[in-house]
């Protein structure tokens, strides 16, 4: 079995519909693709250790595959950090692993655009009224936000 | 021309007689009230009609019928019925008398003129005796146009709030023709441009029948070379006259461009800020799209970047695994010799050592890991490539957003200027188009007529000047011919001093066509300061009017602002210029002494005007007559000036009645 299933042709990444409105508003201002936008809630949910655990994944869905190699090291990593990989092919291998690492990224990744939901509307315009510019400087706000927060 | 008294009979409203006295001398003003209705027009129709047998009036906007017969003797009657007006007026210390009836009749509810009558006499022998002058309707007109000549009566008598003599003075039209013609006559020119006409034609006829008396060949030559250089000249003088007229409506045309041109330089100033920051607006947004465009392609990377810190531990863990890693032995080899329990490669026995069968499995653990080495590898070399660009990237991310805040500040900045500059437009885009247009090709164009014009006068001139010359000579020998013949001395002095009146005539026409041009300016220009708002009065700067009679009103800016000022300005500068007109017509006789009666004459005027009007037009003019609605009468303010100046010599009412009749009753101030 490849250990590397994120690379595998036919694996299929079904995210959760509790946040699907951001998907749609990101694909239509951005003109961001569905793995973008994934790997953009999960960056932000991972970062602030916040998960979304009530997923109904009935949202969006991408091939793994469509994930870069450097995006896909990341979420590797993040198994990895959580221990559910470890040095034994076995845990790359191993379906349930699998599916609890899946899980994971879907939770951070709702969890970050929900964040990222939230971040948008601080202007007082609703999610779906917000444009390109506004929902790109939300965005860029959050980055560097993110960067200035003092450690502790 | 003095008018003393208004008797109506059986005239529209006015059932049964009813009569009216006019003011004069100090109290020269004439009260006529009335609300809306109740017969005020009717009046001013009564003395048009007994002065011209006018029917219609100018401000009749439709030609339905109008009966002058009163509607309700007509109706109720069944009969043919006669209204009659009477108007008494003083003319050059005369009394005279002007009567027209009409009589009309009912037929299948349509009402038709049956007979109209006129009579016109004058009172002898301080008003006792009465003498008939005539009573042929044709006579009467010839008569009362002696008076008040019908085309200058627009001047004396009219409706305030349709008075339109500006525009007419202003060009072109036939109205502009009339009014023109009106104050030729009242100023005499016309007079004066017959009586050249009479004097230089009998010259003319008296040298040809010199001519044929003398019967000399060479006086006949020289008489048809006078006449046909006579014939040429005043052909030159016509096209001449017809260049000037051109090049005053093109200069007038071109004032207009001009004077377009400046109203709405501001506009077009604008316009020009407008589109500059229109592109530059357009520059901002094209910038603004690329930052954009430029950070969004940066969004995975960056959000790599936030995550980073939070993975490291995975770095390290991904590092240790690699280090163990050795896949030295077939992963076959090392399984065989752990189900045989004997190394597959020494021979080992494995039961017998179990250190060394300890030791197989850990190669097999350490071989485990080759498997996942190519995961392992993009693990760490994601770790390694965004460690690597992370201090880039963070640089890029806050550039790329103080670029966004900075060009969108500048738009919304642009655009609220944009929309402040629009607002102060007051042009359209086609109305600033069409005035570029015009000053880039109609302009130049306008002007290029006037120069041709001008050059075209010129040689017109030169070939008048040489005709007048060819013509002196030509008269000159004419003269010698006629010495000749002693006996025909009379008729050649006659002859001469014919054509002597008609020259000096036309220098007086020139003369005192100039001299009253530039008094009728200044006179104007007096007047309207007299009766203008203290406000308006810096409005006019100058009053120009052509040696054509042509009217241009000078504003603050050099330019005419005829077009430009309210109706009520409008009628004010009206006033102004038919008060002076009488003044200056009136110097040196005194039968340019007409009343001026006006309907509704402040409707359109604010308190300010109104007082003025009211302290200042009986000094101007010999009477006022008044036809005001019960606004342009009040206690609060126009009334109490009317009784201040005391001026004020007849109040009259017009009471309608409740079976739709008018009475006129006089009353007090």
């Amino acid at each position: 079995m490849d250990t590397n299933f994120l690379s595998s042709g036919t694996s299929l990444i079904k995210t959760s519909s509790n946040v699907e409105d951001v998907y749609e508003v990101l694909s239509r201002e951005l003109k961001m693709k569905t793995h973008s936008i994934f790997m953009l809630g999960f960056c932000i949910g991972y970062h602030s250790g916040q998960k979304c655990e009530h997923l109904e994944l009935k949202g969006k869905e991408f091939r793994s595959s469509y994930l870069s190699e450097k995006q896909q090291g990341i979420l590797y990593a993040v198994g990895i950090n959580e221990g559910i990989l470890d040095e034994d092919s076995a845990s790359y291998t191993d379906p349930q692993k699998q599916q609890a690492l899946r899980k994971l990224w879907l939770e951070y990744s709702a969890s970050g655009l929900l964040q990222l939901k939230a971040k948008f509307e601080e202007n007082g315009k609703a999610l779906g009224d917000q444009k390109k510019i506004d929902l790109l400087s939300g965005i860029l706000q959050y980055f560097i936000d993110s960067k200035e927060e003092i450690p502790f | 021309m003095q008018l003393e008294k208004l008797k109506i009979s059986n005239f529209r409203q006015f059932e049964g007689d009813n009569v009216l006295e006019f003011g004069y001398g100090q109290q020269n003003v004439t009260l006529i009230k009335g609300t809306n209705g109740a017969g005020k027009t009717g009046i001013f129709r009564a003395i048009m009609f007994a002065l011209y047998g006018d029917h219609y009036l100018e401000q009749d906007t439709t030609r339905e019928d109008i009966h002058l017969v009163n509607s309700k003797l007509l109706n109720s009657t069944g009969l043919p019925m006669t209204a009659t007006v009477t108007l008494y007026f003083r003319h050059n210390d005369v009394s005279y008398l002007i009567k027209r009836s009409l009589t009309e009749f009912k037929s299948d509810n349509k009402t038709s003129v049956a007979t109209e009558g006129a009579e016109f006499g004058k009172f002898l022998a301080d008003k006792q005796q009465y003498q008939k002058i005539t009573d042929n309707i044709d006579q009467v007109r010839v008569e009362v146009n002696n008076i008040l000549p019908q085309n200058i009566r627009k001047f004396f008598f009219f409706d305030a709030e349709k008075l339109d003599l500006l525009s007419g003075l202003q060009n072109g039209g036939s109205v502009a023709k009339s009014i023109k013609t009106g104050v030729f006559d009242l100023l005499q020119l016309s007079n004066l441009e017959t009586a050249s006409k009479v004097f230089n034609q009998a010259a003319r006829d008296q040298s040809k029948e010199l001519s044929n008396q003398l019967g000399d060949q060479q006086f006949k030559e020289l008489e048809d070379k006078i006449e046909t250089t006579n014939n040429d000249l005043s052909r030159l003088r016509e096209e001449k006259s017809q260049i000037i007229d051109e090049i005053e409506t093109a200069k007038k045309e071109e004032e207009l461009i001009k004077q377009q041109i400046a109203q709405n330089r501001d506009d077009r100033a604008q316009a020009e800020i407008l589109k500059n920051k229109e592109e530059t607006l357009s520059s901002e947004r094209y910038a603004l799209n690329e930052v954009i465009n430029e950070a969004i392609g940066r969004i995975d990377d960056t959000a790599i970047d936030v995550v980073l810190g939070s993975v490291d531990k995975a770095g390290i863990k991904v590092e240790n695994i690699q280090n163990q890693r050795s896949d030295k032995f077939a992963k076959a080899i090392l399984t065989e010799s752990l189900n045989n329990k004997v190394c597959a490669l020494c021979g080992n026995d494995l039961s017998a050592h179990p250190e060394n069968e300890e030791h197989i499995q850990v190669l097999l653990k350490k071989f485990q890991v080759s498997e996942i080495s190519g995961v392992l590898n993009i693990v760490s070399n994601s770790l390694m490539s965004a460690n690597s660009s992370s201090q880039g990237i963070q640089a890029a991310v806050t550039r790329n957003y103080q670029s966004i805040v900075n060009h969108e500040d500048k738009i919304n900045k642009l655009e609220h200027e944009i929309e402040q500059i629009g607002s102060q437009i007051t042009m359209s885009q086609n109305e600033l188009k069409n005035i570029t247009n015009k000053e880039q090709h109609t302009l130049p164009n306008v002007q290029s007529n006037i120069s041709t014009m001008t050059e075209k006068i010129g040689v017109k001139k030169d070939q008048i000047t040489k005709l007048e010359n060819k013509l002196q000579e030509l008269e000159a020998q004419q003269e010698q011919v006629q010495i000749k013949d002693n006996n025909l001395k009379v008729k050649r002095d006659a002859v001469a001093r014919l054509k002597r009146i008609g020259k000096e005539i036309d220098q007086i026409i020139d003369t005192y066509s100039t001299y009253s041009k530039e008094q009728l300016e200044k006179q104007m220009k007096v007047i309207f300061n007299q009766i203008i708002t203290a406000e308006d009065r810096s409005l006019i700067s100058d009053i120009k009017i052509s040696n054509n009679f042509e009217l241009s009103v000078i504003g603050k800016n050099g330019m005419s602002i005829l077009n430009d000022i309210s109706m009520g300005q409008s009628q004010m500068l009206s006033l102004a210029f038919i008060t002076a007109l009488a003044t200056v017509a009136s110097k040196g006789r005194n039968n340019v002494d007409f009343p001026l009666f006006m309907d509704t004459p402040f409707g359109r005027l604010d308190v300010e005007n109104r007082t003025n009007l009211i302290k200042n037009i009986p000094n101007m003019t010999s009477q006022w007559v008044l036809l005001v609605t019960d606004t342009e009468l009040t206690e609060g303010t126009e009334l109490p000036v009317f009784k201040q100046e005391n001026r004020v010599g007849k109040v009259y009412s017009l009471n309608k009645m409740d079976d739709g009749t008018t009475k006129i009753v006089p009353e007090e101030i």
